[in-house]
């Protein structure tokens, strides 16, 4: 019993430092049950497209390892009419090829092509007839696929939504910390953005983006990421410009005033800091809405290239398939990323939860 | 009884009868409307412009070309439209006579000042002579360049002055009466008399086409059955009947096929068209064009390939279409698919080995019967040459060596040509050490993807890179005549019945025009204009089959498939089929309004 007490006494002078806002935070998001299973659902996503990033993971989704619309392991007996017709189509004709050595260009080199020929090694891998979860059109792991799809999925999702908070902030403290002229010509700008339908915004942009030859190096992913962050950032200004204003005639702001700050330290080292807990929001919130937007993109055909594979693409391919009755790929797709966006929507609740200090 | 009376109450009875009659026709004839969706959206509707499949469908069902097929015949049978009789051929192939049917009129329009305007010879020697006026830049001039007598100077007299004179007489071209066109050749030719029974040749009137001269295609005016009666472009185009359609009675040739005698049996004698109203709505995706057929808003529909499976599961329609009372056909197309090379392109074009090699290693690592099995879902037969089967010129003993897949060949092709992976990236380079990347161009849509999907994969496995220029059909369209695209895959279908209308895609004259490969090689050339002077004979067929080993070594083309049809109809369709060479079957169907209401 005394023992206790005297740690207890001992103890008390090294709490005497108030905690910060982001310890006060990160103890709050520590009760909130919800929250911390949201984040290990999160991280575990982000772990799994690190993983897949690096090639730990799903390196081989491509490979075509089944064979067409390959049963899901758990449906092994099912019937693949798709698969049967397959192989009983292989007996090629057995009508000889004509001779065409008369006309040839290539003729002369007829008997060394024969010969290199021959000593290319030609490996056909088998294919099984059933994967974990099913296979695609071309036999490729549905699991696999949903896994690097993930990985173009968030990737697009975390970087657009980096790049709209950052033009979102950035915007917003200019005009509401600056107001007058600049404010103005900021809310200008605002309004004819958010003036446009969403989604035909998106559109133009990606059709500006995929005909203009200049931008040709910088088609598929990227291309998806600059869009979805160029045209996602006017909410965030909202609300930024309008924490700006608030702040702006606050009490500290006007004694690093006294002291001789320049706006640029006032706007981005004094303020910043505590409006940042909006930004961080706005950020997970984007995040979600970029993971659906990138799925709408890919699904009209403006999204990731052809090589690549998102939950998008995924789910365009699962629009036909669905009627002769391969259901597998949709529900890959479509679970993940319900788990995903759910997770991360009640992660971004929770964190709001934790950053606002007036809930306590 | 007095007589008199009794045949009064007989006339009474009658008329009675044909009042109930009539009563009952005006509430049953509900408008026959046929509803049906294209694939691919329309561009416009002047014959003698459009080159593409799905206006020339509507082209077909608003013009009259002065021959025909016979609807049910097969193999495919031209005979006399607006003629009467087939065309006198005489002086040896070289001059071509056709008599018109006096009495049929143009579809009204302001053009015609509500004069009833007379279809006369005038107007199909109008319709030949826009095919040389150079500021139309026709792509069916090769229909007739260099083979009228006095034609090509017409033009070359139009291209100096910048302006074709319509006025001035052709020595070929002439009207020695307002019923007779006279056409003289310079040279034998015994295929020509096919181009008459294609729509190009469709009569236009000069006034129609001077008073729309800004868009001559948006206002299309013929002396077909059906008339363009609302057009929201690339979306939605309704035809309606001509009321001034001339006197047309159902007649065909069914042949032994019980389908084709059962709809003769149907349509026989029936006044035509019987269809009133056909509506036509563009639908890309197949999916929802699919669905939209089985929700009964198309009549008719090729079953999309992803649905091959479920509609015709095992090559005939699945037993729960049939309860439905829905009609199926499957038959290969005269068509063609196959993936063009531009041979003027910098980086696949040319006739050096190097680049023939090129092609040839494309050729080879590309697997076409994966496409055939996965893409197509079986819906389509492998092509060996540019010839599809039911065209004259068809041998079924071609079997092309270049057409094997055999990526292990196609490796071994590029290394030894100087294709070689220099900077170790998995991707070869020229043989000059330069980067190699070929763009192909393609579609927006998911269907093309899956091909994108094939090709990347298959040429990743031979070290090609491939790029894609992705743009909708119309744009790439335009790219690919003004020679910008580097190869792009596209269809061809029979206008008609003989291998001639493949060749000419290569054909070296008709650069700039229909030969999109700008493929120029004089041997073939000289094939193909030997073969020109021949009737059908195997002497010809033999021409045929070395222009195909031609094609075969320098691949201008990868001749891809032919596509199996699988035609699908709802059970109130009547008199349905699907031609090999007309595509407008509207004319010669009917529906039964009760059966579709009952549904």
């Amino acid at each position: 019993m005394s023992a206790v007490l005297t740690s207890n006494t001992t103890a008390a002078p090294i709490h005497q430092a108030s905690p910060g806002l982001w310890t006060l935070a990160w103890r709050r998001l520590k009760r909130d049950k919800v929250g911390m299973i949201s984040l290990v659902v999160v991280a575990f996503f982000l772990l799994m497209i690190v993983g897949s990033y690096t090639g730990l993971i799903a390196r081989n989704w491509s490979k075509e390892v089944g064979v067409s619309y390959a049963n899901p392991s758990f449906l092994a007996g099912a019937v693949n009419l798709e698969a049967a017709k397959t192989e009983s189509r292989e007996g090629a004709a057995k009508i000889p090829y004509v001779d065409l050595s008369d006309i040839d260009p290539l003729a002369p080199r007829y008997k060394e092509w024969e010969e290199r020929t021959a000593k290319i090694k030609v490996t056909e891998t088998p294919r099984s007839e059933t994967l974990l979860f099913g296979g695609d059109k071309w036999g490729r792991d549905v699991l696999q696929k949903a896994i690097k799809g993930a990985q173009t999925s968030i990737f697009v999702g975390l970087f657009a939504a980096l790049i709209a908070t950052i033009i979102g902030t950035t915007l917003g403290a200019l005009s509401g910390y600056l107001g007058g002229r600049v404010g103005d010509l900021m809310e200008w700008f605002y309004n004819v953005f958010s003036s446009i339908p969403y989604i035909l915004l998106i559109l133009a942009f990606a059709a500006v983006f995929a005909s203009s030859p200049a931008m040709a190096d910088f088609r598929g992913v990227p291309m998806v990421i600059a869009i979805l962050g160029l045209t996602g950032w006017t909410g965030i200004y909202r609300l930024i410009r309008a924490e700006f204003i608030k702040h702006g005639s606050r009490e500290y702001v006007k004694a690093a005033e006294a002291i001789g700050a320049s706006h640029g330290r006032r706007m981005f080292v004094h303020i910043l800091p505590n409006v940042s807990h909006v930004c961080l929001v706005q950020l997970s919130q984007h995040v979600v809405q970029f993971i659906k937007a990138e799925v709408i993109l890919s699904y009209l055909g403006l999204g990731v290239p052809v090589d690549a594979v998102s939950w998008g693409t995924m789910l365009a391919e699962a629009q036909s398939e669905l009627v002769i009755g391969k259901w597998w790929q949709l529900a890959a797709a479509g679970i993940s990323m319900a788990i995903l966006v759910t997770a991360f929507s009640m992660l971004t609740d929770s964190l709001r939860d934790a950053l606002d200090p007036k809930i306590k | 009884m007095p007589r008199e009376n009794v045949s009064g109450w007989i006339t009474a009875f009658v008329s009675a009868l044909l009042c109930l009659g009539a009563g009952n026709t005006f509430a049953a004839d509900k408008v026959k409307t046929i509803r049906f969706a294209f694939l691919i959206a329309e561009t416009s509707f002047d014959p003698a412009k459009v080159s593409d499949l799905y206006s020339n469908i509507i082209n077909e069902a608003i013009f009259d070309s002065p021959l025909t097929y016979d609807f049910l015949a097969r193999p495919a049978k031209l005979i006399p439209n607006t003629t009467v009789g087939m065309p006198e051929v005489t002086d040896a192939g070289k001059t071509y006579t056709f008599k018109f049917k006096p009495g049929i009129y143009f579809a009204d329009d302001p053009a015609f000042k509500g004069v009833k305007r007379e279809l006369t010879a005038n107007d199909y020697a109008y319709a030949l002579k826009r095919f040389y006026d150079p500021q139309l830049s026709s792509p069916w001039l090769w229909y007739i360049e260099g083979k009228i007598v006095g034609g090509d100077e017409a033009m070359a007299a139009a291209k100096k002055t910048g302006k074709f004179n319509y006025d001035a007489p052709i020595a070929g071209i002439e009207t020695p009466d307002k019923y007779t066109l006279r056409i003289r050749l310079k040279e034998t030719d015994y295929n020509f008399v096919y181009i008459f029974g294609t729509v190009q040749t469709g009569a236009v009137a000069r006034e129609v086409i001077e008073v729309n001269a800004a868009d001559p295609g948006a206002h299309p005016v013929g002396t077909g059955a059906f008339r363009l009666a609302d057009w929201k472009r690339s979306h939605k185009i309704v035809l309606e009947a001509n009321p001034g359609y001339r006197q047309h009675i159902y007649d065909a040739e069914p042949g032994d096929d019980p389908e084709a005698q059962e709809i003769y049996r149907q349509m026989k004698g029936k006044k035509l068209p019987q269809i009133q109203r056909v509506e036509v709505s563009v639908i890309e995706e197949s999916q929802p064009r699919w669905l939209a057929f089985i929700n009964g808003e198309a009549d008719y529909a090729n079953t999309p390939n992803e649905f091959v499976g479920i509609a015709f599961p095992g090559g005939k329609l699945a037993p729960n279409l049939v309860k439905l009372g829905m009609q199926g056909q499957r038959f290969v197309e005269p068509d063609l698919v196959y993936t063009y090379f531009n041979m003027e392109h910098p980086v696949v074009g040319g006739y050096t080995p190097e680049k023939v090699a090129l092609r040839r290693a494309m050729w080879l690592g590309y697997n076409l019967a994966e496409e055939i099995n996965v893409i197509r879902n079986g819906g389509a037969m492998k092509a060996e040459s540019p010839i599809p089967p039911g065209v004259a010129g068809y041998d079924a003993a071609f079997r092309n060596p270049g057409g094997e897949y055999n990526p292990a060949k196609a490796n071994a092709l590029l290394d030894m040509y100087g294709y070689i992976d220099r900077d170790g990236d998995g991707y070869r380079e020229n043989p000059d050490g330069s980067k190699l990347v070929i763009e192909k161009a393609s579609e927006p849509d998911n269907t093309t993807k899956q091909y994108d999907e094939l090709w990347r994969k298959n040429m990743d496995a031979i070290g090609i890179k491939l790029v894609w220029n992705k743009a909708k059909w119309p744009d790439l369209n335009k790219q690919s005549y003004l020679g910008k695209l580097a190869m792009w895959q596209l269809a061809w279908g029979a206008d008609y019945p003989d291998a001639e209308n493949f060749f000419q895609n290569l054909y070296g004259g008709n650069v700039g025009k229909s030969n999109r490969a700008k493929f120029k090689l004089p041997a073939f050339d000289k094939l193909y204009e030997q073969a020109r002077l021949m009737p059908p004979s195997p002497e010809r067929n033999k021409l045929y089959a070395e222009m195909s080993k031609l094609v075969s070594v320098y691949a201008p083309w990868i001749p891809g498939v032919h596509r199996l049809r699988n035609e699908i109809a709802q059970p109130w369709v009547i008199g349905y089929m699907k031609h090999p060479i007309m595509n407008a079957p509207w004319l010669f169907m009917d529906i039964d309004e009760s059966k579709r209401a009952a549904q």
